[in-house]
């Protein structure tokens, strides 16, 4: 073992009297100090010194073999680096719990528990402010748009009952992301979902994951420190680094506050809107709603034309009967195409050769047509996009 | 640390185990102890400073480590690590363990070569 302490002093005694460390020693070392900083407050106040002692130690007996032995230092270092800061984060966070840190945190809660009212207020006001004043929302809530209410009502709750809206946000969080995977799916039907739609859905449930956890873990700090008392005092240097660790903090969260969530919810209802507007999804939407109707659904042959709509129409096949789908740039430009359907202009009722009884549907931005009498075929339609707005006879009555 | 029996404190990790060996010789500072836990295992057990800190965290916690203060030949003071008498008796005990173990398996597998 003195072979080891010998080599040790001899190494650090090089290190201070020789050429002292080279540039890419320097940098490591420096990549290091910064990595120090990721680990709790204690942890740190405790062995940082030391760490950068050793990891100095250990840089400088790699340099003597090589560049890629002090970056092979440095990589094995980062590798074990998450596992070592979740470890000591938690076991600090038990220790917290458990009181066995002797030093009073009642201001780091208080601030902790105004970030996490601050955020929900923005994060869930914002999210229930859109969701009121959308009204393809209130009028169709799908499962993912009333869980995300259901969450933003739960972290503003978390005002009161801190415990449970948070805990009520973290579990109902991945749900919400669940969901929003299958609807994704039942929007783009044959289409690959889109791995940015993803990332957002991602980004939502983070913020709430986030606003949630930070509710529980403030009730958590909480109840611990008014166990511990408020008679130590916090040393002023701990208190002055605290802050700016949560003013950053604060920052970070308010900024995914007024960039990400603005962008992702008109985003993504943007993408939904879009996603009817090509062919391939609009027929994958369709077909979803219709297979959920409990119908056998597939693609027709070709494309259609109908002289009352200015669109080239497609064929799905339901239950074996036909039905022409005539998809268009938005759903107001369908709607004026509805418009003298449902006032049932003489020009399309009397001067159309119909094949059979014509039934219109209106699907957002699609115009459906059935032609035909097929009861278990009406009732499929009407199951799947309720009831025609026009139709039913072969002529004007 | 709280009078628990020593015997519920085992069996202990392989990293305690190594790191508690280390410093049964004397005192010793982090990058030693690294580099013996290294030599001890013969290469197999090779701790990062994170490994090493949080496992040094934790038995101080426990009280089978103390920390004290090394002077260095340039002057310098630095931390240094000595393992405790709590910590000496469970290294005891698991080494025992580890023999009484290492035992039963010899006479087994010598009894059916036998």
């Amino acid at each position: 073992m003195s072979d080891l302490l010998t080599a040790t002093e001899h190494n650090e005694t090089d290190s201070s009297i020789g050429s002292g460390p080279s540039a890419l020693e320097r940098i490591a070392i420096w990549l290091f100090a910064w990595v120090l900083k990721l680990y709790p407050r204690h942890f740190r106040e405790l062995f940082a010194e030391e760490m950068l002692d050793v990891f100095s130690l250990a840089a400088g007996e790699a340099s003597q073999d090589g560049i890629a032995a002090v970056v092979r230092t440095l990589l094995s270092e980062l590798v074990e680096l998450p596992t070592a800061l979740l470890l000591e984060h938690l076991y600090q966070w038990r220790k917290r719990s458990m009181g066995l840190l002797q030093y009073n945190n009642l201001g780091e809660i208080r601030v902790a528990r105004w970030v996490a009212r601050c955020t929900s207020l923005l994060v869930g006001g914002s999210v229930l402010f859109l969701f009121l004043f959308n009204e393809d929302i209130i009028q169709d809530p799908t499962p993912p748009t009333l869980i995300l209410g259901l969450l933003s009502l739960a972290v503003l709750a978390a005002w009161r009952w801190e415990r449970v809206g948070g805990t009520l946000a973290l579990l109902a969080s991945p749900i919400f992301f669940i969901s929003a995977l299958i609807e994704m799916s039942s929007i783009v039907g044959l289409i690959t979902p889109t791995w940015v739609l993803i990332l957002i859905d991602a980004a939502i449930m983070l913020s709430f994951v986030i606003i949630g956890w930070l509710f529980v873990s403030v009730a958590k700090h909480a109840e611990v420190a008014g166990e511990l008392g408020a008679e130590q005092p916090v040393p002023a240097t701990t208190r002055k680094r605290s802050w700016v660790y949560w003013v950053v903090g604060l920052l970070g969260l308010l900024a995914i506050v007024f960039f990400v969530i603005p962008m992702v919810i008109p985003v993504r209802q943007q993408m939904e809107v879009t996603a009817v507007e090509f062919e391939a999804i609009s027929s994958g939407f369709l077909t979803s709603r219709l297979i959920a109707a409990g119908a056998v659904v597939g693609i027709g042959s070709g494309n259609v034309q109908q002289p009352f709509f200015s669109v080239p129409g497609y064929e799905l096949v339901v239950d074996g009967e036909i039905v022409q789908a005539f998809e268009y740039a938005d759903v107001s430009l369908a709607t004026t195409e509805a418009s003298p359907i449902d006032s049932r202009e003489d020009s399309i009722w009397n001067e159309v050769d119909w094949n059979g009884a014509p039934h219109f549907y209106q699907v957002r931005n699609v115009i459906l047509l059935y032609m035909g009498s097929n009861k278990d075929t009406l009732a499929t339609m009407e199951a799947a996009f309720g009831p025609p707005f026009a139709g039913g006879v072969t002529a004007n009555p | 640390m709280a009078e628990r029996k020593i015997t519920d404190q085992l069996p202990l990790t392989e990293v305690t185990f190594f790191i508690l060996l280390s410093l049964s010789s004397g005192q010793k500072h982090g990058y030693v102890i690294m580099k013996d836990v290294g030599s001890l295992s013969d290469g197999r057990i090779r701790l990062g400073t994170g490994t090493l800190y949080g496992a040094l965290g934790r038995l101080l916690d426990q009280g089978w480590i103390d920390r004290v203060e090394e002077e260095q030949t340039s002057g310098r003071r630095r931390k240094a690590y000595v393992l405790s008498d709590i910590g000496r008796r469970i290294l005891a005990a698991e080494t025992e363990r580890l023999r009484s173990l290492l035992s039963v398996a010899q006479r087994r597998l010598l009894g059916d070569l036998a």
